[in-house]
């Protein structure tokens, strides 16, 4: 065996700063663990529960504990977001064992971006159709989405009604990031330009 | 030029004076003009030439319903703007604009001769004289497009930023006049959350134009519109939009906002970080229209020059911009509302040199009005003609006999306005978008709102209510109707008392045109497209029977007003002209936009790099930095090749190809879709997804799958991998994961829900190292120790296991037919992952390869790529993949579409390959394949195409790949492939496919 370098991993916005701008600041929140819930919702909350010390979420929002949250995809999906270092998937495994529900590590598909301020409701209301008005995307909302071309879930804190996590595929990032930039650049985000320039096929 | 600007009145600030350019020439205006206004106030009302005949163009109207009066705003070549009507865009310091249509100037235009020969261009002259023989249109094009025309388009592209914004709201409230005002009051006070948009850059509609006379709650209109609005603005639930205008309504309350952010200020004023333009996509529970009614013309002989104007604008350039839009005006009406405005505009300093009204009877009070004020009144008298050329400076004016011809003697009046009053029609068109129908009202002698197909309510005069209190009225209960349709409860809104004089248009003589009473009537309808009423009568003659066709003919109503002020006036015209009714006749088809949005509002900020995602793999950046090429993927962008300094790309691929086979490759697989599958019923589930069996493959073992739809077509391909009994990892072709993954969930959702099976894509969990060449096994056991080579793991299994602690899944799975090891690991460790085989590699010479090579090696071996080899219409049979479909399982997707009469007969294109006689001839890609050395004349009968084609570096000679008709049975035949360009067919053997093949390629 010869010896190996040492591994690193790379998050997708790893080559992106934080922005702010007035009233609105972006960052990525990289290498948290996700993790995908299938099957029947009673079941899955069980696990949610014994695991994570979690709520069931109600359509359309998210629960949370101290380490973790939860957001209702579907009425048979949920998404378990935590720390890095969290080994969710392995613990939802022993829990949802044999009671025909699907766990999915997908701590490497998605990233999420953080967008936080006064102005991020009307920031995101350039790109989502959804009504985002803070009488209705209230405290622990979640939604599944699309931003321009880009499917994501878009959820606001439960405990800050201007603090939201969008959660994108690994690949879509740098275009997310660059178009929430470019819709934060009336409030003071500088714009960003899009990883490019590639010699493409004649 | 002699000044119009009245001392005092009107939303404009004399002390802010402001210079601009017209043609270069400077004018001076101020805050709060329109180019209109500044231009009327400076003496001039001729602002360019109409389209056909560059006739004299002046300026009609007083907002976006303006046809005639546009200009070319800005001069750079790429903020240039064409067809901006001066009735509508606010004058700022340092403003340029052109008159449009006039060459050399608006003076003297060489196109005038167009007009001279006005009798010879009638309605449908180009569809006429321009059809010669096929082709012949490309010619004439050119040349009648420069003649003919409106602005210039920028030759470059907008610097400007343009944006969409989503909206929801419980009111929407279109039009910020009195009805539109009142309704926003009524339903904020609710609580509903609430979006008043307006058109102009005031709020307050006709009330801006109305006399001091008027008053509200005893303030006059002006400061009671500014103290409303305070109050709308101070509530948090309002917002309230200026310069945007609501352009289409569409299902589900759907409407689409235009605003205009900063295009009335100086360049140096405008706010670095605005966009120039937003268009707001909003969703209202309820949406009240109150856009207002648009006064029409009357068509009479030489109705089009400049200085006849309509007569309430007439009146709202006095009262609203401080401006005598004439000193003598001579009034022409056929409804009490003209009447109105001759007062005002006497007591705004002007004299009525007359006013002429073409019915029968007028109301005894206003003849009284009139001649106490000293008016020279022509009552049932019409105008016959006019005078002027820059300007009007006479009409012509005789009595109308009870036939409605004239008779009697002809009056010569002068005159610098004629102000025109055709009656209102009611500002129908977004109604008319939202589905709802119209019906024709004989009192207002126009269309109004007959029944709603949407949530929507019509207030004011829109709803065909002219009058001052019952638009106000009318407002406040659309407003509180619509806060309750959205779940609030009513609100008391304050009384207001109101005082005025106003007379309206509610009762209107039907009248479209005025005869001339000579043999020569040239009457414009539709001032923009030269339209004139003879010509919609020839249309008819010539049979175009219905509005729809008429419209087309003569081009009424398609120019950038779509026919605001001419429509119901045409279709009034063509209804005479039938002898049927209006009704009968019905109108055209309102559509959306209510006028021309840009393509930068409608662009938004989906642009350039904005417009499309652009996706890379984990090891996207080390395959820019080692200099490769790039293709397209649907949204992935995939190294296609990596060629070396000097080297071609063609070059590239043939030595990494080679590579390939002789040492060791690398390709990025990133973007192969993956999806985990998972439950007891898994291998059911793909029993009957896929066409082949999957009962029995055992744990780590893998296998090929082609996916069909229900019509038997091949739909996808891939490898399935067995991780667990009731555990599966899916992959699918890069382009095709997201269709499979639907196609999925379809087919568990509504057709087997009671299988017990869920599927979550992992496309991007897993970053793919695919690596192959002869000495693989050498670099896998560099790594990972022993286990994995040939013997410890045969072909077509999967082992899972750890590399500095980093999870690893690695596969044998070849799409080149050579040895190969697909590896996975987790996406963000896919750097680090290729960086090690990289270097560890490199003492095996490992050779990066693209797309093109990847393309070239499955060739070599035969392997179908699904969307090149396949179209949609291809069954496993036509890809003689018999094999690959199961007799003994159950039913599949597809299954019984295979043994259809079109899918089982005998010539069917197959899947064949194709080795030219001369090796070093390749073939082209999707030429035909046909049974003849030379080409036939058309239609050529044809064998098939050609569907892949390479000059292999490791067979050393061409192969291809192809579709021909019964080619299973054909081995070994010949057959020809066409050049481009009439060259000599060339002549090549039906194959098998797989030249790896011993003694396939001999």
């Amino acid at each position: 065996m010869t010896s190996i370098k040492a591994p690193f991993k790379q998050a997708p916005l790893a080559h992106r700063s934080p922005l702010s701008g007035d009233g609105v600041q972006m960052k990525e929140w990289p290498h948290l663990n996700k993790t995908m819930l299938r099957g029947d919702l009673k079941k899955l909350g069980a696990a949610v529960k014994s695991v994570e010390k979690a709520k069931t979420p109600a359509a359309n929002q998210s629960t949370y504990s101290d380490q973790c949250a939860v957001h209702w995809i579907g009425p048979d999906t949920l998404m378990v977001i935590a720390g890095e270092d969290a080994a969710l998937a392995d613990g939802f495994s022993k829990a949802l064992d044999g009671k025909a529900c699907q766990v999915t590590n997908i701590t490497n598909n998605y990233t999420v971006i953080e967008l936080s301020g006064d102005k991020a409701r009307d920031v995101l209301q350039k790109l989502s159709t959804l009504d985002l008005d803070a009488s209705i995307f209230v405290k622990g909302s979640v939604a599944g989405t699309t931003f321009a071309h880009s499917n994501v879930v878009l959820a606001c804190r439960f405990d800050k009604p201007d603090t939201f996590h969008i959660v994108i595929r690994r690949s879509h990032a740098d275009y997310l990031w660059c178009l929430i930039a470019d819709a934060g650049y009336e409030y003071g985000f500088d714009k960003q330009a899009i990883v490019a320039g590639e010699t493409l096929r004649q | 030029m002699s000044t119009y600007r009245l001392d005092k009145g009107g939303l404009i600030d004399r002390t802010k004076p402001l210079r601009f350019t017209f043609d270069g020439k400077p004018v001076l205006g101020f805050q709060g003009d329109t180019i209109a206004s500044a231009m009327i106030a400076n003496g001039q009302h001729m602002i360019g030439r109409s389209f056909k005949y560059h006739r004299p163009r002046g300026i009609l109207g007083i907002g976006s319903e303006e046809p005639a009066a546009l200009v070319q705003m800005g001069d750079g070549n790429a903020e240039t703007t064409p067809n901006v009507r001066v009735t509508e865009q606010e004058v700022f310091a340092g403003l340029s604009v052109r008159s449009q249509n006039a060459w050399p100037s608006l003076g003297f235009d060489v196109g005038r001769v167009n007009d001279f020969a006005w009798r010879f261009i009638p309605a449908g002259f180009y569809y006429k004289t321009f059809m010669g023989p096929p082709g012949a249109w490309m010619m004439f094009e050119p040349i009648i497009r420069a003649a003919a025309g409106l602005g210039k388009s920028p030759t470059e592209a907008d610097p400007d930023n343009y944006e969409h914004v989503n909206r929801h709201c419980d009111v929407l409230v279109i039009g910020g006049g009195p009805a539109g005002l009142m309704a926003a009051e009524a339903a904020s006070l609710s609580g509903a959350r609430v979006i008043l948009v307006d058109e102009s850059n005031q709020l307050g509609g006709q009330l801006l134009g109305e006399t001091p006379e008027t008053t509200l709650n005893d303030q006059d209109p002006i400061k009671w519109v500014s103290a409303t609005e305070a109050a709308l603005r101070a509530r948090e639930n309002v917002t309230i939009l200026n310069r945007t205008t609501a352009f289409g309504y569409y299902a589900e309350n759907f409407v689409g906002l235009w605003e205009k952010c900063t295009d009335h200020l100086a360049p140096a004023d405008r706010p670095e970080r605005a966009p120039r333009e937003r268009l707001w996509r909003v969703r209202a529970k309820h949406v009240v229209l109150a856009t207002g009614a648009i006064e029409r013309s009357l068509a009479f002989h030489e109705n089009d020059r400049p200085g006849i104007m309509l007569a309430s604008a007439a009146q709202t350039y006095a009262y609203r911009y401080g401006t005598l839009p004439g000193k003598n005006v001579l009034v022409f009406a056929n409804n009490d509302a003209a009447w109105t405005n001759a007062f005002a505009l006497k007591e705004a300093g002007a004299s009525i040199a007359g006013i002429v009204d073409a019915r029968p009877s007028v109301d005894a009070g206003l003849l009284a009005k009139a001649a106490e004020a000293g008016i020279d009144l022509f009552p049932r008298s019409g105008i016959v003609g006019t005078k002027g050329h820059a300007r009007v400076k006479q009409a012509s004016i005789r009595t109308l006999g009870d036939d409605g011809q004239p008779t009697g003697a002809t009056k010569q009046i002068e005159c610098d306005l004629i102000a025109v009053s055709g009656g209102y029609n009611p500002n129908v068109s977004l109604f008319s978008q939202s589905r709802g129908k119209l019906k024709y009202d004989e009192n207002i002698a126009g269309f109004r709102p007959a029944h709603s197909w949407q949530k929507e309510t019509s207030a004011g005069s829109c709803n065909g209510v002219f009058d001052l209190a019952s638009c106000l009225t009318e407002g406040v209960k659309a407003g509180t109707h619509a806060a309750m349709a959205a779940g609030f409860k009513e609100a008391k809104v304050p009384a207001l008392t109101l005082k005025s004089n106003q007379k309206t248009a509610a009762e209107t003589y039907e009248l479209w045109d005025v005869p001339s009473g000579t043999g020569v009537q040239r009457a414009w309808v539709d001032l923009q497209n030269d339209v004139t009423a003879k010509d919609l009568r020839l249309a008819v003659q010539e049979g175009y029977n219905s509005v729809e066709h008429a419209k087309r003919y003569t081009t009424m109503g398609m120019g950038t007003d779509q026919g605001k002020t001419s429509g119901v006036t045409a279709f009034g015209i063509l209804a005479q002209t039938m002898g049927k009714s209006i009704l009968e006749v019905g109108v055209t088809t309102y559509r959306q936009p209510y006028k021309s949005v840009s393509l930068g509002a409608i662009a938004g900020q989906h642009r350039g790099e904005l417009y499309a995602p652009r996706r890379g793999t984990p090891m996207h950046e080390w395959h820019r930095e080692a200099g490769a090429h790039f293709e397209t993927v649907g949204d992935w962008l995939r190294a296609w090749v990596y060629p070396k300094t000097g080297e071609t790309w063609q070059r590239a691929v043939q030595r990494e190809s080679k590579a390939a086979r002789t040492g060791i490759g690398i390709l990025d697989a990133s973007t192969l879709g993956k999806i985990d599958i998972r439950g007891k019923d898994s291998r059911e589930f793909l029993n009957r997804i896929y066409t082949n069996a999957w009962s029995k493959l055992g744990i780590g073992k893998c296998r090929y799958g082609l996916m069909l739809k229900e019509d038997g077509m091949v739909f996808d391909d891939g490898v399935t991998t067995c991780l667990a009994d009731d555990h599966f990892h899916m992959t699918t072709t890069s382009g095709g994961a997201a269709g499979v993954l639907s196609h999925l969930e379809d087919y568990l959702q509504t057709e087997w829900p009671d299988l017990d099976v869920l599927c979550t894509s992992v496309t991007e969990e897993w970053a793919v190292s695919s690596i192959c060449g002869p000495k693989c096994h050498q670099l896998i056991a560099d790594l990972f120790g022993d286990g994995y080579g040939p013997d410890d793991m045969p072909f077509m299994t999967m082992k899972e296991t750890e590399l500095e602690g980093v999870p690893v899944r690695i596969f044998r799975i070849s799409f080149t037919g050579e040895h190969s090891y697909e590896i996975n690991v987790p996406s963000e460790y896919g750097r680090w992952f290729w960086d090690v085989l990289m270097e560890h590699g490199a003492q095996y010479d490992i050779t990066p390869y693209g797309t093109e090579a990847m393309h070239l090696l499955r060739a070599e071996k035969g392997f179908i790529i699904v969307g090149q080899e396949t179209d949609g219409t291809t069954t496993p049979h036509d890809l003689r993949m018999d094999w690959i479909v199961s007799q003994k399982k159950g039913d599949f997707v597809g299954k019984r579409s295979l043994f259809r009469s079109d899918t089982v007969r005998k010539d069917r294109p197959q899947f064949v390959g194709l080795l030219t006689e001369d090796g070093s001839k390749v073939v082209d890609e999707g030429a035909h394949v046909i049974a003849t050395s030379t080409e036939p004349a058309p239609p050529v009968p044809m064998l098939g195409h050609v569907t892949s084609s390479y000059y292999s570096p490791n067979i050393q000679r061409s192969i291809a790949l192809a579709m021909v008709k019964g080619g299973g049975d054909r081995m070994g035949e010949t057959v020809y492939v066409t050049q481009r360009g009439n060259g000599e067919p060339i002549k090549a053997t039906i194959t098998d496919v797989d030249f790896l093949a011993e003694g396939a390629a001999s």
